[in-house]
Parts: C-alpha cells; sequence; structure tokens
C-alpha cells in the first residue's frame, strides 16, 4: 500500500510538472509580445510642398498664390493598421503628434517608430492623419492628446487634426488653418508588401501642396484663409483635396 | 495526508508556475493607489438615480478636496486674480451676480449669461453624448469644459503648461495631487479630473418644491399649487422642457430640465445660433440648452444673453411675446399670437410665486461647496 501511495504520488508529481511545463504559462506567453518574434518599423516621413522639402523660411507657390508656412505645422499620426498576407491586423492604438514651431528644428521631416510589430509578410498599411471619434469626444487626456500639446478646440469639444500656419501673397497676409471634426478625418491605404524580420523603414511623403489643388483650387485670397472649426465652408475643400498629400516612397 | 500534499502541490504550482513570468514583466506600479472612495449623499429619493462618473475619473474624497481648491483658487488665471468662483459665485447659486455678462481678466466681455452649477453630473446619465455642456452644447464632458475658462483670452486668459507650471511651482498643489491621483505629476487631464469630481458634487434639491413632492404638496399655498398646475397642464406647458412631473405624479427625480436644447422663441434673428454651431444644422440655429428652473431666486437675469432681469418679464415673454418661426418648438408655437398662453395677471402671479418654490437657500451657505 505504502509503496503504491509513493509510486501514485510521483506520478501525480510528474503528471503536475508535465501540465506545468506544456500548458502552465502559454496564456501569459501569447499574451507577451515580447516572446513572439517582433520587430520594429519607422515611419519617416518627409514634408515637402511640391518638389521642395518644406522650411519655414522658404516660400512655395501654389496655382493662386506664393505662401510661406511660418509660426507651425501639426498634425496627429494614428491608426495605423498593418495588415498581413493571411489577413491578420496589427494596430498599435498609438497617436503621435507631429509638431513644429518656429523655434523648433526644421519641418523638412519626421520620424515615426513603432516596436512590437510582429514578424511577417504584410501587404497593406493604414493610418489616418486626425483622432478618430472615439478619442475625439473627450479632451481630458494624456500623452500625444494631452489638450496642453495646444492641439484642442475647447468650444467645440475635439482635437484640431491638422494645422498649417503661415502667411501669403505679396503683403504677407497672414492664414491660419486648423482642420478637424470628425467627418475631416483624413485616412489613407497604401499597398504595402514586405516581410518583417527585425526592422523596416516605410518612408512616406507628404505633399502639403496637394491641399491647395485637386479637385479645389485652394485659394487663400477667396477661400477661408482662417479655419478654427468644423462649420468653416474652407475645410472639406482642403479635406478632399488631402486625398493625394500623403504616398509612400520606398520600404527599405 | 493525500489531500495535504495536493493542496501543497496546487501551492506549489501556483508559487513556481508563472513566477518568472510575472517577475518578467515590465510592471512597475506594484502596490495599486487608491483614494477614498466617495458617496453622494443625496436629498430625498434622488439616489434612485446616482450620478455616474467617467470611469477613468471616480469620486474621491481626495479628488473632490482638490477640485474645490482649485475652484477657488486664482491661480488658473493669468494674473492670478481671476478664479472660477469669480463668474460662479455660490451666494448667486454659481452664477456672476446679477450681471448680464461677466467681464474677463482684461475686461472684455463675452455674449451668454454665466449658467448656474449644480446638478451637473446627471447629464453623464441623460445628456446628449457629444454636447453636454454651454448654452449652445460647445462642450461634451465637464472635463473637457474645464479648459474652456481657462483658455479663453476674454475670461482667464491663461496658457495651459503656464498654469501646470504655476501649480508645481506652488508648494501644496503636488502633495494634493498626489493624495488624489497617487501621482505628484500635475496634468492638465488631473486638472479636469479634479475640479470636475467637485462640480458633479454639487447638488441642489432642498426646496419647498422637493419637499412638497414628499407630502401631497400640503406645504405649498393655493396661488402655488395653482402655478405648480399652470406649469405641467396644457395651459403652461412649461414642464415638457424644464422637466417636472405633475403633482399627481409619483415620486420622480424632478431635474427641471430636460438635457436638451430648444428654440423657445426668444430670438427673431440669430445672433446666437446655439446648437447649431456645433451640429452644423440649420434646423438646430437658436436652439439653447435648456436651462434649470431651479434656484432663479438667486440666478437673474435670465436667457442665454441674460435679456430678462426679472421673472415677470420671463412670464410675459412665455405669455405672448414668443416668436413663432419655423425652428421654434412646438411646445411654443402650439399657442399662436395674439393670444399667446392667453395667462391672466393672477396666472401670472401664481406661475411665479410657484417657480420661486424651487428655490434652495441651504445651497448659498452649504460649507461643503464654499470657498475652502
Ligand atoms: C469670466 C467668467 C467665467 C469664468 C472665470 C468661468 N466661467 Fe464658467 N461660464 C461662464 C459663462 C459666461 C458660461 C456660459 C458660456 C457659454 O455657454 O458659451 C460658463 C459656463 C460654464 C459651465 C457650463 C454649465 C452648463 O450648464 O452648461 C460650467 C460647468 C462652467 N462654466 C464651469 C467653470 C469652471 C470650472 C471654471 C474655472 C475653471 C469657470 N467656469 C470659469 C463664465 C465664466
Ligand atoms: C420648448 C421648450 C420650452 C418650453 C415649453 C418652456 N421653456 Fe423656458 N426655456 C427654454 C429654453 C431653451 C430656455 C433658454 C433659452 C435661451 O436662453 O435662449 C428657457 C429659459 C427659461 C428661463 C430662464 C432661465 C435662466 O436661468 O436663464 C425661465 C425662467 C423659463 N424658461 C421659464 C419657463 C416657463 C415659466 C415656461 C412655461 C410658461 C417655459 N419656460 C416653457 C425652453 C422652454
Amino acid at each position: 500500500m505504502r509503496i503504491i501511495k509513493k509510486n501514485s504520488q510521483l506520478f501525480f508529481t510528474v503528471l503536475f510538472f508535465f501540465f506545468l511545463i506544456f500548458f502552465g504559462c502559454k496564456k501569459d506567453q501569447t499574451a507577451q509580445p515580447g516572446n513572439v518574434s517582433t520587430g520594429t518599423i519607422t515611419f519617416n516621413i518627409s514634408h515637402v510642398f511640391g518638389n521642395n522639402p518644406l522650411q519655414f523660411s522658404e516660400s512655395y507657390l501654389t496655382a493662386n498664390d506664393t505662401i510661406r508656412i511660418q509660426s507651425q505645422f501639426a498634425y496627429y499620426f494614428s491608426n495605423i493598421k498593418l495588415t498581413k498576407t493571411d489577413n491578420t491586423i496589427y494596430s498599435p492604438g498609438n497617436f503621435f503628434l507631429v509638431h513644429y514651431d518656429i523655434d523648433s528644428q526644421n519641418p523638412d521631416s519626421t520620424t515615426i517608430t513603432i516596436n512590437n510589430v510582429p514578424q511577417g509578410d504584410y501587404k497593406t498599411l493604414s493610418f489616418v492623419i486626425g483622432v478618430d471619434s472615439l478619442h475625439n469626444h473627450t479632451v481630458g487626456q494624456t500623452g500625444a492628446l494631452d489638450p496642453s500639446m495646444g492641439m484642442c478646440w475647447f468650444w467645440n469639444t475635439g482635437y484640431v487634426f491638422y494645422r498649417l500656419k503661415g502667411n501669403f501673397g505679396a503683403t504677407n497676409t497672414s492664414f491660419s488653418l486648423d482642420l478637424g471634426g470628425d467627418e475631416n478625418i483624413m485616412s489613407y491605404e497604401f499597398p504595402a508588401n514586405f516581410s518583417l524580420a527585425d526592422s523596416r523603414t516605410i518612408n512616406i511623403k507628404m505633399d502639403i501642396k496637394e491641399l491647395f489643388q485637386n479637385p479645389y483650387s485652394y485659394n487663400l485670397k477667396v477661400d477661408d484663409k482662417d479655419i478654427h472649426s468644423t462649420t468653416s465652408k474652407g475645410i472639406s475643400k482642403l479635406v478632399q483635396n488631402s486625398k493625394d498629400m500623403m504616398s509612400i516612397l520606398s520600404i527599405q | 495526508m493525500k489531500v495535504k500534499f495536493f493542496i501543497l502541490l496546487f501551492l506549489a504550482t501556483f508559487f513556481v508556475q508563472c513566477r518568472k513570468d510575472n517577475t518578467s514583466l515590465p510592471v512597475t506600479v506594484a502596490v495599486p493607489f487608491s483614494a477614498t472612495p466617495y458617496s453622494i449623499n443625496y436629498p430625498f429619493f434622488w439616489s434612485k438615480v446616482p450620478i455616474l462618473s467617467p470611469a477613468n475619473n471616480p469620486l474621491t474624497v481626495e479628488g473632490i478636496a482638490l477640485g474645490r481648491k482649485l475652484f477657488y483658487d486664482p491661480i488658473l488665471s493669468q494674473n492670478n486674480t481671476m478664479s472660477c468662483a469669480t463668474c460662479h459665485n455660490i451666494n448667486f447659486s454659481f452664477t456672476d451676480s446679477t450681471k448680464q455678462f461677466s467681464s474677463g481678466l482684461h475686461g472684455e466681455v463675452g455674449k451668454r449669461n454665466a449658467p448656474p452649477i449644480f446638478n451637473l453630473g446627471w447629464f453623464t446619465n441623460y445628456g446628449v453624448l457629444t454636447h453636454q455642456f454651454f448654452w449652445d452644447g460647445g462642450a461634451s464632458d465637464l472635463e473637457s469644459q474645464v479648459f474652456g475658462p481657462i483658455t479663453n483670452p476674454i475670461e482667464m486668459s491663461e496658457t495651459l503648461p503656464n498654469v501646470l507650471t504655476k501649480l508645481k511651482l506652488k508648494s501644496e498643489y503636488p502633495t494634493l495631487f498626489k493624495k488624489a491621483f497617487g501621482t505628484d505629476s500635475i496634468t492638465s487631464q488631473l486638472l479636469a479630473f479634479a475640479i470636475s469630481q467637485f462640480e458633479r458634487t454639487i447638488i441642489s434639491g432642498n426646496t419647498k418644491f422637493d419637499q412638497g413632492r414628499l407630502i401631497n404638496f400640503s406645504n405649498f399655498s393655493p396661488e402655488e399649487m395653482n402655478g405648480f398646475i399652470t406649469f405641467t397642464s396644457e395651459k403652461g406647458d412649461c414642464w415638457h422642457c424644464h422637466t417636472l412631473a405633475p403633482p399627481s405624479s409619483p415620486l420622480e427625480t424632478d431635474f427641471g430640465l430636460d438635457f436638451s436644447f430648444h428654440n423657445n422663441g426668444l430670438q427673431k434673428i440669430f445672433t446666437d445660433s446655439g446648437l447649431a454651431r456645433i451640429t452644423k444644422n440649420n434646423g438646430d440655429l437658436g436652439k439653447l440648452k435648456t436651462p434649470s428652473i431651479r434656484n432663479l431666486v438667486f440666478t437673474a437675469p435670465y436667457m442665454h444673453d441674460g435679456r430678462f432681469s426679472t421673472l415677470e418679464q420671463v412670464v410675459d415673454f412665455y405669455d405672448a411675446q414668443a416668436y413663432q418661426g419655423s425652428n421654434v418648438d412646438g411646445f411654443i408655437t402650439k399657442n399662436p399670437h395674439p393670444t399667446g398662453l392667453n395667462l391672466s395677471s393672477q396666472e401670472k402671479r401664481e406661475l411665479i410665486l410657484f417657480l420661486k418654490t424651487l428655490t434652495d437657500s441651504s445651497l448659498i451657505v452649504n460649507t461643503s461647496y464654499s470657498k475652502p
């Protein structure tokens, strides 16, 4: 009896260790992206006006005007979604605020890095310029969405998705364009065929000139030169023009 | 013996099994922070509908105390002279004395009358999700509303980074934020959280009317009762917007407003577009947030633009002066001019006497809400 009991104890002990090894921490392992093979993706976004890198000191030509982006240039980059060839989607859910003002460094480019991206073969990249409606109706938030960042409307609660401030024409008339409002979120989707091992860099171009052309030739002398609410007429023209603002240059 | 062994084995699995994973998790907070939970002491039967707080900003004793201090502290304004209480004065049921328009730090005046602050927490339960506060619903929740007056050049005219710097430098605030939120890193979010918590606790319901609700209004004079009937019957039809249950109704939570927006025929030309500014819908032109019908004795002048200084003027307006345009609410246009409501002077007097039963004199001396 005693021997049998010992044996059964041993048996159960072995069984428990068996369970322990094979199932014990499985849940934790899958929950931790660190244990799945992941890589890093860097978005290298170059800001250009037509063919020229964006500089606060430069003048640029639209069909209607000479314009200068001065004082401020800022936008939210968010809702990043990467779709694999097997249709699984990775979306980190972060908000990135790209923000330049006259005292900061040159606004010609920025880099945004996301870590813990599962390795594998990807086919599509999508993202938005703006803040999705789930996060756009309260501003008591933190991080990139902290209202101290100066990218909020307080008298019509919500975020400024895209800000362009400067002046235009021979008389240096100032303009200030703040685009926002759920219906004005700017969404982009691109084919992006690459396989991710350790890291990748996706080179993206933001051409600000596109905001002023196609389908609408936006004329700061005639259209709104100051937009600070979603009620402005100019806003929908700019947002429709924005469809060609972003493009993928290369994936390295 | 056997049982003990298995228990031991089970325990062993708990202790050994996932330990490695637990320690390898990049978690730095060991003990979760907790402030003292606060539950509102509701008057009468109002606890039937407890106020909802956002999940990430529950009421705590420490949070409310901090919010109250901030509400009364001029540190939130550019030159440290103006607090929220400057325009939301407890002596006037948290409105700006008898001023039609408040003046800001630099002396400029706004275009709207400062509304009272009480019973605002219920907007989270009943309000229109994305536009609850300001006369036109421009602020979607209490937390977001806080930043408007602080940064408005014609109000407190300060920047958020400046406010935060000043708070960090003032000795007591880092400690108070730590007590309330477990961190002494003062952020805009926590500033808004604290003030909103305080605002949610400001509840006003200790009135002759509310006491009467419990005893079949046996405390009402005949005139007050007649006024009540005018208010809640076809005659005056005020209660559709300024919600109160009729005298015969069972116990109700009488908010005195419907958490909604209406055009009550006040503006012939929409100098204030109201809700339409937010919704961009022409049908919402001239719709403003229904104000509370409580504490009117303290909140004169009346309407979004403070155009009426007496309740007599308000009642005369509803009786025969309301515009009848297409945007105007059906409960107003159903009594077309020239007759209008056709109230006799006796009925008008009674209506006003009734409105005055909704006066909570204990609010303005409540030491939980006064300057700490
Ligand atoms: C200069 C005067 C002034 C100051 C200072 C001020 N307010 Fe106000 N408040 C107003 C006015 C005027 C309105 C109405 C604005 C509107 O509807 O456009 C208002 C509206 C509000 C509302 C909306 C109430 C409702 O029912 O919709 C709240 C809440 C509020 N204020 C809280 C605050 C807080 C908190 C502070 C301090 C951070 C503050 N106010 C500072 C004048 C002021
Ligand atoms: C169709 C909805 C509606 C009806 C019916 C209605 N009101 Fe109003 N009431 C409002 C709105 C909306 C306002 C604010 C309008 C503005 O400021 O432009 C208001 C404002 C008021 C105010 C001013 C409160 C303040 O603090 O400024 C009083 C008092 C008032 N109403 C009393 C009455 C009485 C008495 C009746 C019935 C004779 C009545 N109301 C009927 C919607 C209504």
